[in-house]
């Protein structure tokens, strides 16, 4: 079978070999084959995984490779018994090394295969091209991560307190059934004292005046679900038992699961956004410039496969080098200082005004925020009112038409390239979103951290007056995290409305204007726009992370929403929308999405740190009741158990620290 | 990778049903082959099955579209995409990119729409500006490579997923 090889491709065989390979033995053996044509017997130890990889790279047909594989593994098995016999411990370190090898690398398939929506994603990406398509992979990434999110959260603290309710209801109905008035009295000052013992009474309590669920309730997320396991409010703060001598304690479950979830989702996207990082962002600076040369050989989308969608590349690839050639003759002429600086003042005028624009919104929200909740003060806040659609809808609509003004302005402010028109978008729109959602939680967590509200002051004394006046016994019962986790459900459940109705809209516009030809404001609107699109994910994702810790279910209502979206979506592009005709690099974009999901996940965590830290826990509702600030919580644990505190310790020792982001990277 | 492997069979075998069918090692012809999705819209197809074929008339195996697939797919290293990128870009198969390679590229890039001389001219002028280091007027594979690999898009773009 030596005809297979030439001379030229024995040499450059031997070359990758001994490059790729460890050991400089390969060198003699490989002069000996192309000499002899014989191949001469090979020790099992040296065909290791490197050898693979370097077979892999070889750039020859697939017939040379496989013969090579089946020669090498064949003299192998046929000259085991004429090959030196290495120790048993020896053979048994590189089998458990090749296994292990194996097993990483159908692992890899199996992961990176995502069998989920795949023929989905490959039929946009073929009408598309990879700009579209990688919108659809970040959504089908961030999906999979959630979707391990919520199985987390609902196997470790959903159920267990669900399993604790139907317990504790079968104990307690059948309690209440044999006593008498007097056991309601002392039922009720259990819970007003707010005293740790009792425990398995007071979030009952809190759940005891079950809310009739009304047809409101799915829009505002108050009344019925209030009572429900969708906020932090009717979790169990103490441990119960289902089997003997087995203990749960669902608030220790909460606290860990919660930042566990935390964790994970800054390592996965740190992760993601450093590999992204290291594979895209290659160092060019140094070299000379080499746009006509990407622009010629990598702007082809080999992934592309209908007619209609080539035709469009082929015209955005005439576009794009006519445009570059423009910029060349351009360049050569030089602009004046004068002019620079104008330039540079209009950029600054315009980030100034968006600026002020930005602070005029962030203090609106505050004043509706305020006025919102002083209209409830009177009366329960478990009531489910269309006045608290009010704030969700303003926000919602803020979000849906500034960023579209943002990039109409944009525009007008003389950026040359069109990817730092997209980047000074993108910044800003991230802003926005940040000024949102920090000034809801800026506004809930100062509010009750005022001293003019009686949970924080000593609760002895009003315990006097609960049995008497029914208004101040709801007061005390005001649990913050869940009114903060009902504005965090109802942005959620409000934004997902409104962008069905938009999408419900531009539905009947297509089909109306089908046959009629597009003027620019209809080329405008039919157009998939890929930045805002992910942009409006980033923010579902963040609503996500700001929600997490005040109602745990956050998860599972994003996913949900996720998957419609993703359905609705790929229909609307596939039937009704064109592709942007502007070019569009979607490897650094891709980057940068990534890169702006962990900028907004790192100050989520941030928030909820802080509130860990400084945040005053409601006395009478979820499971830290009873705790001044939530990590007196954790304090009190590892004075129990010491065992934390080391183990806390020493993930924390620098060395552990290195090795993890050395893994990691 | 089994998965990647059995749809790749599959695909192919639907081409021509009857030939493949009984034969492990039918060739199908170019126009055949041209009618799959990853290769019906691209400018680049028949370079693409000129390159695979083994005997490099245009006619594939099924081990040739294996091959290509395993190329274009997403755990190919870049030195195998831009070997191959060379040679599908090499037009007249000398080994270089030269001035005729450099105008049929573009040419076939932006294939309804036509550059005029004086532009194709300037194109061609550039891209020899930015790569070409021994002035020799042609890209060498040592030359192009050293430029595509930085480019991240390319691995991007240099990709079918099957």
């Amino acid at each position: 079978m030596c005809e297979l090889w030439d001379k030229k491709e024995n040499i450059e065989f031997s070359e990758t070999l001994r490059i790729n390979v460890y050991g400089g033995r390969y060198e003699e053996i490989w002069s000996l084959w192309y000499h002899t044509g014989c191949l001469p017997s090979v020790p099992s130890r040296d065909l290791c995984p490197a050898y693979w990889e370097a077979l892999r790279e070889l750039c020859k047909p697939l017939k040379l490779k496989k013969e090579i594989r089946h020669r090498l593994t064949a003299r192998q098995t046929s000259s085991q018994a004429a090959a030196r016999t290495i120790s048993g411990w020896k053979h048994f370190k590189y089998t458990m090394s090749m296994h292990w090898y194996k097993m990483k690398q159908s692992v890899q398939d199996a992961f990176h295969d995502y069998s989920l929506w795949h023929k989905e994603l490959k039929k946009v990406e073929g009408t598309f091209g990879t700009g579209v398509g990688s919108y659809f992979r970040f959504l089908r990434y961030l999906f999979i991560l959630n979707f391990c999110i919520t199985l987390l959260v609902c196997g470790f603290i959903l159920t267990p307190q669900l399993l604790f309710r139907l317990s504790d209801e079968n104990e307690n109905l059948s309690l209440s059934s044999q006593n008498g008035p007097e056991e309601e009295i002392a039922f009720e000052f259990a819970v007003s004292d707010g005293l740790p013992y009792d425990r398995s009474l007071s979030s009952l309590a809190y759940a005891a005046t079950p809310e009739k669920f009304g047809p409101i309730d799915w829009l505002t997320g108050s009344g019925w679900f209030v009572t429900t396991e969708l906020y932090y409010g009717t979790y169990h703060n103490g441990s119960f038992s289902l089997a003997s001598g087995q203990h749960y304690n669902v608030a220790e479950a909460y606290f860990f699961v919660i930042f566990l979830c935390f964790i994970i989702y800054l390592v996965v996207i740190l992760h993601r956004v450093i590999v992204l990082y290291k594979n895209n962002y290659i160092d060019t600076v140094h070299d000379m410039p080499s746009t006509y040369i990407k622009k010629v050989f990598s702007s082809w989308d080999f992934s592309i496969s209908e007619k209609k969608a080539a035709a469009l590349k082929h015209k955005s690839i005439y576009n794009e080098l006519t445009e570059l050639m423009q910029e060349y003759m351009n360049d050569e002429v030089n602009e004046a200082f004068c002019a620079r600086v104008m330039a540079m003042c209009i950029k600054l005028v315009f980030w100034v005004i968006v600026l002020g624009v930005l602070c005029v919104l962030g203090w609106f929200m505050y004043i509706l925020l305020d006025n919102g909740i002083d209209e409830n003060v009177g009366e329960t806040t478990n009531i489910s009112d269309v006045s608290l659609l009010i704030y969700p809808l303003i926000v919602t609509l803020i979000m849906m038409v500034v960023p579209s003004i943002l990039e109409g302005i944009v525009r007008f402010e003389g950026y040359r390239s069109p990817r730092h028109i997209l980047y000074v978008n993108l910044v800003r729109t991230i802003m926005l979103e940040l000024t949102i959602l920090g000034v809801l939680i800026g506004f809930w967590y100062t509010r009750e951290q005022k001293p003019a509200l009686p949970e924080t002051t000593d609760s002895m004394d009003v315990d006097v007056d609960t049995e008497d006046s029914d208004s101040t016994h709801v007061q005390e019962r005001y649990c913050w995290e869940t009114s903060l986790g009902e504005e965090v459900y109802r942005l959620l459940i409000i934004d997902f409305l409104v962008s069905l109705l938009l999408i419900i809209l531009l539905l009947i516009f297509s089909i109306v204007t089908r046959k009629k030809s597009l003027g620019r404001a209809q080329q405008f609107l039919l157009e998939f726009s890929i930045s805002r699109n992910t942009l409006h994910l980033i923010y579902d994702q963040t609503l996500l992370w700001v929600g997490l810790f005040f109602c745990p279910l956050t998860p599972l209502i994003v996913l949900l929403k996720m998957t419609i979206t993703f359905y609705i979506q790929k229909f609307m592009a596939l039937r009704f929308l064109r592709a942007d005709e502007r070019p569009w690099r979607a490897a650094q974009t891709e980057t940068v999405f990534f890169a702006l999901t962990l900028v907004s996940l790192i100050l989520s965590f941030l928030a909820y740190g802080f509130n860990i830290l400084r945040g005053h826990s409601s006395p009478d509702c979820g499971p830290f009741q009873g705790y001044k600030h939530y990590v007196d919580f954790l304090w009190d644990l590892t004075e129990n158990q010491g065992t934390i505190l080391a183990v806390i310790g020493w993930i924390l020792r620098p060395g552990v620290v290195a090795g993890i982001l050395g893994i990691l990277m | 990778m089994l998965s990647c492997f059995s749809s790749a069979h599959k695909r192919f075998k639907n081409l021509a049903l009857e030939k493949v069918g009984h034969n492990r090692n039918a060739k199908l012809p170019m126009d055949k082959l041209l009618t799959l999705p990853e290769l019906r819209a691209n400018p680049f197809g028949e370079r693409m099955c000129l390159i695979f074929s083994t005997t490099k008339d245009g006619d594939c195996t099924f081990e040739d579209f294996l091959d290509m697939m395993s190329v274009f797919s997403e755990a190919a290293p870049k030195s195998v995409k831009a070997d191959y990128a060379f040679r599908i870009f090499d037009f007249d198969g000398d080994d270089y990119l030269g001035r005729r390679d450099l105008e049929e590229t573009i040419t076939r890039l932006v294939s309804p729409q036509r550059f005029s001389h004086s532009d194709m001219d300037a194109l061609v002028a550039r891209v020899l500006e930015e790569a070409d280091l021994d002035d020799d007027g042609m890209l060498s594979f040592a030359e192009f490579e050293h430029v595509i690999s930085k480019s991240p898009d390319f691995a991007n773009s240099f990709r079918i997923r099957l």
